[in-house]
């Protein structure tokens, strides 16, 4: 995952962990550029014949801010205005060659995030696969 | 009796509602929490979602405890509020192999790639009350993680994508591929936008039956399963799991991930099609929001069929199928002969009785008749 991409592990982040990375541009001069809106976006999907279609709407919400002149883009699911925020705010950083000092801060706390992410997916799967089947023949066969 | 035009009762609707309120909130029990019900109902919350056409857990939850569990009245709360809400615009098609998988079985091949995974499911629970479940608490939870986990084989691991089972009878060529030339088509019909016409694009048949009504596509699905039809179905593969929603960056133009949604996806092989070439297996696609498995294999079932070429039962006509497997419009429809119907049924009672006085004149004129 390159840095830039790395905003995505906002979207399973705890509450707590977005107010904390918000702290992280408390000096940082940005401007918002489109305040947090819900919206809709129509989820399409490919059937197996190759067809796409639309599956139906995601809620989600969707935030812009200015930083260094170029702008950074936020768009979570549900109702997460914070969350959108922050991600913009994060997205417009680590696309910025100026910013280094900030970023490293904020790729320190996406990085431990990516942790908790890994061990919670590790578990999760863990369980999933222990429903895997093992088929045995039966006498006979 | 002549035509009345009457007005009122404003005041007793508005009781009306308190009172529907009210008797979700008289007893003693705890309020019911939107996160209770988004973790604890998820299923009705994925058939809410799904049918209401917005994904979107905590509305669902919050539609859920205001409707008093009504699921079609929460999922038309749904649908009212998408209503409200602009459209930002659409994702990038996903292809659904690159699905987190959470379950994943088939009843068509034993040995599939990456094996059959159950997953989370009550399929082959016994259906009995579990009477454990009235003295919930969270230490017998706390004990129930413990013991779920401890006994975790220590080795277990699931690949991040499987690769689709009909891919196996794809490479033997023992899968028809090409749609006909009516279900081709150049751009993805959006059934929230457009009017629906017949026969449909292929991709306005799966929008509108991936926002249809569990119950009544299961029935019609039913139907054909029964002998209605001429299908014959197997369940080539069953998933649910998580698709990324993505969206294109709008400086980088780069795919972004908004999110994860949770479908389920369904792919039933159905009868030999004997064409100009040799024998192939025919697919049914189903894919709707959630978990919802009945109304995935329905939905499949339902793309099969309204595929015939010659229609011979009510699941195979189109028309008919996405006519009426929309449960808003249905249960609207159903829920408006609630509403005062006096004019028009006095309409009908009139003609009623001016027959029956017509129908009386001539027995009297007959009877006339023979007494002369």
């Amino acid at each position: 995952m390159n840095s830039s991409d790395m905003t995505v592990l906002m979207n399973t982040m705890a509450d707590e962990g977005i107010e904390q990375l918000l702290t992280l541009f408390a000096d940082v001069e940005l401007t918002v550029s489109l305040p947090p809106r819900t919206g809709l976006m129509m989820l399409t999907v490919q059937d197996s014949f190759g067809t796409d279609f639309h599956v139906g709407e995601v809620l989600v919400t969707e935030a812009r801010v200015l930083f260094h002149g170029s702008e950074g883009f936020g768009m979570v699911a549900g109702e997460a205005p914070r969350r959108a925020l922050a991600r913009a705010a994060a997205d417009a950083v680590l696309r910025c060659p100026e910013a280094t000092v900030i970023q490293k801060s904020l790729l320190s706390l996406l990085r431990q995030e990516e942790g908790l992410q890994a061990a919670r997916q590790a578990g999760q799967a863990a369980l999933i696969a222990a429903t895997k089947v093992n088929f045995d023949l039966m006498p006979g066969a | 009796m002549g035509y009345v035009a009457v007005k009122g009762g404003n005041e007793a609707i508005e009781k009306a509602c308190q009172l529907f309120a009210y008797d979700r909130m008289k007893g003693s029990s705890h309020p019911l929490g939107v996160e209770q019900i988004k973790e604890q109902l998820y299923l009705a919350v994925d058939r809410v979602m799904g049918e209401g056409g917005l994904y979107a857990p905590d509305l669902a939850s919050l539609a859920i405890k205001q409707s008093a569990g009504d699921t079609f009245e929460a999922a038309f709360m749904l649908r009212a509020f998408r209503a409200t809400q602009q459209r930002l615009g659409y994702s990038l098609p996903i292809d659904t192999e690159k699905m987190r998988i959470v379950r994943r079985i088939s009843s068509a091949f034993k040995d599939v790639p990456g094996g059959q995974i159950l997953g989370a499911t009550s399929d082959y629970t016994l259906r009995l009350l579990d009477f454990d479940l009235l003295e919930d608490d969270e230490s017998r939870r706390q004990a129930f993680r413990e013991r779920l986990f401890s006994d975790l084989p220590a080795d277990t691991e699931i690949p991040a994508t499987f690769p689709k089972v009909i891919s196996i009878l794809r490479r033997e060529g023992l899968l028809t591929e090409a749609l006909t030339a009516g279900q081709q088509e150049a751009s993805v019909f959006d059934i929230t936008r457009q009017p629906l016409t017949f026969p449909a694009a292929r991709s306005a048949t799966l929008q509108a039956l991936a926002r249809g009504e569990t119950g009544g596509m299961l029935a019609l699905a039913y139907s054909s399963m029964r002998g209605y039809g001429n299908i014959h179905p197997t369940l080539g593969e069953l998933r649910v799991g998580y698709l990324p929603l993505t969206v294109r960056h709008p400086a980088t133009g780069e795919a972004y991930v908004v999110g994860e949604v949770k479908v389920t996806e369904a792919e039933v092989l159905a009868k030999m099609q004997a064409g100009d070439g040799p024998p192939k297996f025919s697919l049914g696609y189903g894919l709707c929001f959630g978990q919802n498995e009945i109304k995935a294999i329905s939905m499949a079932v339902l793309d099969r069929c309204t595929r015939t070429a010659n229609p011979s039962s009510p699941a195979e006509d189109q028309e008919f199928v996405l006519y009426h497997t929309d449960g808003i419009e249905a249960m609207g429809f159903c829920n408006h002969w609630k509403l005062p119907h006096y004019v028009d049924f006095l309409s009908d009672l009139d003609r009623l009785r001016k027959s029956q006085e017509l129908a009386q004149a001539g027995k009297d004129r007959e009877d006339d008749d023979v007494s002369a």
